[in-house]
């Protein structure tokens, strides 16, 4: 390699540098740098800079990044939608016309289509509509009080009946998941309200608010949680398993040390279910706290046990209408249908027979024995801070003792549309659940309208028709009669003992 | 280069985390806005290091690369698949560093004088000093300041980032050959203000 210009050099140098010299051009250019010892220093120089920029510190990562990004992307969000509104009404009236002349056009060009879609989609409808919630859907929680909620979080038992002999529980085995569970139960634990709660671990007023905040959060979320039909089915949501870690690490997080030691005191002398593991970590600033909260809507995706199948179904329901229904009925009827439904989703052993270890990592296994009906959810719960790096603050104290691996039906769930229903083919005689065979459905979502409400429902899709639509295309064909509420809570108020025995067949309960 | 077919088809049986990010911004353009989560934990970091390393800066950099997200969000739905994920972020990370750059009117801090009076000062003061790696880096960049935007950015994301060639030329949106030759020019004036320091 003959003497280079200072431009050529510059050239050659750089490419060296990031390797992109041929072999050849590189053996030529490393014996002219042996010859130039000025041009070799300066090759070093470049050498140095270039390590010294690739060793850069980096800047230090930040925890918080994506929960500031969400706040500005939401205050983005307003401020475009506020933008929209402001726009001249007239635009979005022309807009509309177009839209209904073009929409209009379509229609009459294509009406036979249209036709055929919208009663294939009804018939759909009325398939679901009889197989899986049909009846009145009323949630089972309707004012759960704040004492309540406090006392579903610290303990995890929540009675569902007014002597509180039958209560909706969950236990949470850590890593193992968690079990739902709805049993006869005597309560062993004296129930704690708030102002004992927060005069015991002295917290301020300003804290207070939080505490508050944090359990009218949860007590919507609760109230959501558990549907009951006059179908005998039950709807639970999946997130209920979570909910008391949840509550508890969020209650945990908002204390200050000294109130954090404090509260690990209050759950060990009550044998509480979680303890605090992590006393010494900084409060969680209250915006952060509420970030975490679950929001009302979040989530609809519904565990549904009906005497015959076991489903996972978005539900989309108005629980503030359903609410308000329900509360004009008051308990005495929500309290004979959970009797009924109770006694009809458990009068049968269903022990089925199913090794543990064949059971799937993210399966919801659902069981009835001995009068009680037991969910289990073998996914862990997570902490609702997971997200943003903090510590564990609050553990299952009784982790190590496993979760009975009962057997049962399992449900197994991935993702949106592909539900795995695992059961043996010798399953006792069951309503329904004898023309079930184990396998994969694949699902899709179909809105229905049941008793006014929206609910979206997963069917099947075509290719898997033949499983579980033949169970539907019989319930179709022996429908079984809808039960009227204002006529049950005639029945119910006529004649006290109508709250249903337990049946030793599996023929439904007749009022 | 046209949008891949199988990313139609979305597989359920991955967790989110694992899926791709043009999967991801599949469903992101489906209405599954909550993914954004995800492309934001998977990228959050080098697009903050990317700001740090333009401004070097800390107190900057979680606005700036907060701002880049912002843009992704807002662009996120017209997102062709003509380039991958990556580079596109890093498109707008560098677009956004300039417009900031702009805007604060940042240019070169030092007149030809001024740089040679400090640069004088700083061989007295270090005449004698031998540099260890965090001073030989503070003098590096912050000779790396001194060069204007269009050298200095090649150079940062070349030595810092670690871009190939080709991934810078779609980043500032210009030929490979025109960032080889700006990297050499940018190299070459780095290398004339660093001579004196380090020889």
């Amino acid at each position: 390699m003959n003497n280079l210009t200072t431009q050529e050099f510059s050239q050659i140098v750089s490419l060296y540098l990031d390797d992109r010299l041929g072999p050849d051009e590189k053996r030529r250019f490393e014996l002219y740098l042996s010859e130039h010892p000025t041009a070799a220093r300066e090759v070093e120089v470049l050498r140095t800079t270039q390590k010294a920029l690739a060793d850069s510190p980096k800047v230090a990562p930040n925890d918080w990044f994506w929960l500031t990004l969400s706040q500005r992307l939401d205050a983005d969000r307003n401020r475009r939608s506020s933008f929209t509104v402001r726009r001249p009404a007239f635009v979005l009236s022309a807009v509309t016309v177009v839209l209904v002349a073009l929409i209009g056009g379509i229609y009459v060009k294509d009406a036979p289509m249209f036709h055929r879609f919208f009663q294939e989609k009804k018939d759909q409808v009325e398939t679901v509509a009889g197989s899986l919630m049909s009846g009145n859907i009323l949630p089972l929680f309707t004012n759960v009080n704040k004492d309540e909620v406090l006392n579903f979080a610290l303990f995890g038992s929540i009675p569902i009946d007014s002597s509180r002999t039958t209560s909706l529980q969950v236990k949470d085995a850590g890593a193992q998941g968690a079990q739902i569970r709805i049993v006869k139960t005597k309560e062993t634990v004296p129930p704690v309200s708030v102002d004992e709660f927060a005069e015991a671990l002295g917290i301020s007023a300003g804290q207070r608010e939080v505490v508050d905040s944090i359990l009218g959060s949860y007590k919507e979320k609760i109230q959501n949680s558990v549907l009951v039909t006059d179908h005998d089915a039950m709807a639970i949501h999946a997130e209920l398993a979570e909910m008391n870690r949840s509550m508890v690490t969020t209650i945990a997080a908002s204390l200050e040390p000294s109130q954090r030691s404090r509260f690990r005191r209050f759950l060990d002398v009550r044998k509480a279910p979680y303890s605090v593991v992590a006393v010494n970590t900084p409060t969680v600033p209250s915006h952060i706290l509420f970030r975490s909260l679950p929001k009302v809507s979040s989530g609809k995706k519904y565990v549904v046990i009906s005497p015959d199948q076991v489903q996972f179904a978005e539900v989309t329901v108005d629980l503030d209408s359903l609410r308000s229904h329900a509360r004009q009925q008051e308990r005495r009827i929500r309290e004979v249908l959970t009797e009924r439904m109770l006694a009809e989703l458990t009068e049968t052993e269903r022990s089925f027979a199913h090794p543990h270890s064949a059971l799937p990592d993210d399966g919801v296994r659902v069981q009835a024995t001995g009068g009680a009906l037991q969910i289990h959810f073998e996914a862990a719960p997570s902490s609702p801070f997971a997200d943003f790096g903090m510590p564990e603050l609050v553990r299952p104290r009784s982790a190590s003792s496993a979760l009975r691996p009962e057997d049962g039906a399992v449900l197994r769930v991935n993702g949106d549309s592909l539900v795995s229903f695992a059961m043996p083919a010798d399953v006792p005689s069951m309503r329904g659940l004898r023309n079930v065979t184990g396998g994969e459905y694949r699902f899709r979502v179909v809105d229905s309208v049941i008793n006014g409400q929206r609910v979206k429902v997963f069917i099947t899709a075509p290719d898997n028709k033949n499983k579980l639509g033949s169970i539907l295309r019989e319930r179709a064909a022996h429908p079984e009669p809808l039960i009227d509420l204002d006529s049950l809570l005639k029945e119910s108020e006529k004649e006290p003992a109508a709250v249903p025995q337990k049946q030793k067949s599996g023929k439904q309960l007749e009022l | 280069m046209a949008k891949p077919a199988l990313i139609n088809i979305i597989d359920v049986h991955i967790p989110n985390e694992q899926k791709s990010d043009d999967v991801l911004i599949s469903q992101f353009q489906g209405g599954d806005h909550g993914v954004f989560r995800i492309l934001v934990q998977r990228y959050q970091e080098k697009v903050r290091n990317i700001v740090f390393s333009i401004f070097n800066d800390p107190d900057a950099v979680d606005d700036i690369a907060q701002e880049v997200f912002i843009k992704v969000y807002q662009a996120l739905p017209n997102f062709r698949f003509e380039s991958s994920f990556y580079t596109w972020v890093y498109r707008i990370t560098v677009n956004k560093c300039r417009d900031e750059l702009r805007k604060k009117k940042v240019k070169r801090f030092f007149t030809f004088q001024s740089f040679e009076k400090t640069t004088n000062l700083k061989i007295e003061n270090m005449a004698t000093t031998t540099f260890d790696d965090e001073n030989l880096r503070d003098v590096i960049e912050e000779n790396l300041k001194k060069l204007p935007e269009k050298f200095r950015m090649p150079i940062v994301l070349k030595d810092i980032d670690g871009l190939s060639y080709e991934e810078i030329a779609e980043v500032l949106d210009c030929e490979v050959g025109t960032v080889k030759s700006r990297l050499s020019r940018g190299r070459t004036m780095l290398k004339d203000l660093l001579m004196p320091i380090l020889v």
